[in-house]
């Protein structure tokens, strides 16, 4: 567990490794325990009767039914509905430590193979009484389903008419595909998931999607919701959770965006199987396999992991004071509890702690935003100075931060290099290459070399500053590549620094050269 | 105290966009070199995409960047806009090239302007840390 103390969204001093429940990662100890209980709880789900809430079926068609996508509900919603799932299994398993674990796709690109075994797998016998076709899954749940229907309260069918359901037949258009292969939401059981234990890993698009880059990309959002895309950790602003996803002006967070979308869809065989039908988790019925909820709860712990960084940090975790209310007060109308009966009229805002549910989460991908690795402090102050000749320098440096830049890698880099120099004047060339270390007499330097950390660049030079002192300062990061430093076993590294015309320009003549810790 | 994130800065069309064999390749610059700790994003607007349809990014030289893969979207209704990271690597010089396909099952090609509709490059401010 992680060490030390963080505030929960509604100010309650909680320490890691207090709440009563922990989410484990799928594939440690208490993850595969986890996953046992679970397989007992989806086979009691399975063999409920279509009339109970519980069934594993009609739990899925709350996700059919209510479940927000590209809006900014979307993290809420599904904390919301993971919830009362984890209680639900613990109420039918006995197992009272229950709680979900998730798939750290980021590390694992793969399904974890448990999610292969008896229960856990869509495509096993304990599915197919009810998934062996369309004819046996609809004579199974539709009768329940149209009853259901017509127990819904105004405000239930005002918030389904968005969805274009306004009638038991226009939400089964969903479950069948009203004639379009790609749309139909029910997959039989040997079709309800695209990868098998003999092909259990994403391919290379989606899980290129789960990479670091990516995750840290999306966790580095700095606000709860803007419109400027990139900063904000939820996707667009709708007047209502069932507003469908997309349209004119909308738009996915990059953790909604990418690997949560991708990895749903490759799952169920979007891209290999064209053009339908796809497995469950391709569709909204996508909490028939499994797979589903461990999915989420990463998407859950992730998002966790983002509201305790901005906490850190002082910078917003929850929607500007002029959104909350709308935000917070969005009603919730289709959940069960771990009893069996609806929950009837709840709101955004009582799910958005998860000190109501009482866990939290085994660290993983991304937990180290929490924690940065902290470069030691470079010794005789900052900047550290290098003495410039023609177009090198030489910058002596502690090798303990050279050691940790290297160690941080691409998307974390410490040390950064400050070159100044003149404008090259008219009729010479703008560009110049940076190498760090690199041989004095290697000459086919590019862009590959181990040595590059980057290109500097003048705009075009106005006629207005002709005559005048037109030096420019450019800060880039050292190479990554331990080979561009010299001396590291010794107390301080050799930063040697060259700057090259791109082409056949004339070398530059640097002003001054530092190295700086960021 | 709060923390205050100045505005991103770039927001550059694409310089050139042009057909390419299989793919569409768009030239897009940002508006310095990059500092330190900042971070950027392909900001793709996409159109209706047919069920299944993906739009696949990489880099001009093949690295692949990521995937959009439009999910719950309803048949007929825009896609939406990705925002999608690059790393720092990919940028050259301040311009960055990439090159979209739009996948259909096994067949790729260039993605149509109606598919694609818009592309920015955006530069995120460093953290706080």
């Amino acid at each position: 567990m992680a060490a030390g103390a963080v505030t929960l969204p509604l100010g309650r001093a909680f320490a890691q490794g207090k709440a009563k429940y922990t989410r484990y990662n799928a594939t440690s100890p208490g993850g595969l325990a986890a996953l046992a209980t679970y397989a007992k709880g989806v086979e009691a789900m399975l063999k409920l009767p279509a009339t109970d809430p519980h069934n594993w079926f009609r739990n899925a068609f709350v996700h059919l039914m209510d479940c927000p996508h590209g809006n900014w509900w979307f993290y809420v919603w599904h904390r919301g509905y993971l919830g009362y799932f984890e209680q639900t299994i613990r109420a039918l398993t006995g197992d009272n430590n229950f709680a979900i674990p998730y798939w750290d796709w980021t590390a694992l690109p793969q399904i974890p193979d448990p999610m292969f075994d008896g229960p856990l797998n869509p495509q096993s016998k304990f599915f197919e009484p009810y998934t062996f076709n369309i004819a046996v899954f609809n004579s199974f749940i539709q009768p329940t389903m149209t009853s259901y229907w017509n127990s819904l309260s105004p405000a239930q069918l005002a918030q389904l008419a968005p969805r274009g359901y306004t009638s038991p037949d226009t939400m089964w258009n969903d479950v069948n595909g009203n004639g379009v292969s790609g749309n139909i939401s029910f997959a039989t059981t040997c079709g309800s998931r695209y990868l098998t234990r003999d092909n259990p890993k994403l391919d290379p698009a989606t899980a290129k999607n789960a990479e670091p880059l990516t995750l840290y990309g999306g966790l580095g959002a700095t606000e709860f919701y803007s419109t400027q895309k990139f900063l904000s950790f939820n996707s667009f602003k709708t007047t209502s959770h069932g507003t469908p996803p997309g349209g004119k002006g909308s738009f996915f967070s990059v953790l909604e965006g990418l690997p949560h979308n991708s990895i749903h869809n490759y799952i169920g065989g979007f891209g290999p199987l064209d053009p339908g039908p796809y497995g469950n988790m391709t569709n909204n019925l996508s909490p028939v396999d499994p797979v589903f909820f461990l999915h989420h709860s990463n998407m859950d712990r992730l998002w966790d992991l983002w509201t305790r960084k901005q906490k850190k940090l002082n910078l917003p975790y929850q929607p500007a004071d002029a959104d909350k209310k709308a935000y917070n007060d969005e009603p919730f109308l289709f959940y069960v509890d771990a009893s069996g009966k609806f929950v009837g009229t709840a709101h955004a805002g009582d799910y958005f702690d998860t000190a109501r549910w009482d866990y939290e989460y085994e660290p993983g991908s991304g937990s180290d935003i929490l924690n940065p690795p902290t470069a030691p402090s470079l010794k005789h102050g900052l900047p550290l100075r290098g003495m410039p000749h023609g177009n090198a320098a030489m910058v002596s440096v502690p090798s303990s931060a050279v050691k940790s830049h290297l160690a941080a890698g691409a998307t974390a880099a410490t040390l950064f290099l400050e070159i100044t120099l003149a404008h090259p004047g008219p009729g010479n060339g703008r560009e110049f290459d940076v190498f760090v270390g690199a041989p004095a007499n290697a000459t086919n330097l590019g862009p590959d070399s181990p040595f590059f950390a980057g290109t500097i660049a003048f705009f075009a030079h106005g006629s207005h500053t002709m005559g005048m002192n037109s030096e420019s300062t450019f800060v880039l990061p050292l190479p990554e590549s331990a080979e561009a430093f010299h001396n590291l076993s010794a107390a301080n590294a050799a930063v040697n620094v060259r700057v090259l015309p791109r082409g056949k320009g004339k070398a530059p003549v640097l002003t001054s050269v530092t190295v700086e810790r960021r | 105290m709060r923390l205050i994130v100045i505005a991103a800065m770039a927001l550059l069309i694409p310089a050139q966009s042009a057909p390419a064999a299989g793919g569409r390749t768009v030239a897009l610059e940002l508006p310095h070199s990059l500092r330190a700790g900042e971070t950027v994003f392909v900001e793709i607007t996409t159109g209706v995409l047919k069920r299944g349809a993906e739009i696949l990014v990489q880099t001009e030289k093949g690295e692949l960047l990521g995937k959009i893969s439009p999910y719950a979207v309803p048949a007929g209704r825009e896609s939406g806009t990705y925002s999608i990271p690059v790393p720092r690597e990919a940028v050259s010089n301040h311009r960055l090239s990439i090159k979209l396909f739009l996948s259909e099952g096994s067949s790729k090609r260039a993605p149509t302007e109606k598919e694609v509709k818009e592309i920015h490059v955006r530069v995120k401010p460093a953290e706080p840390k």
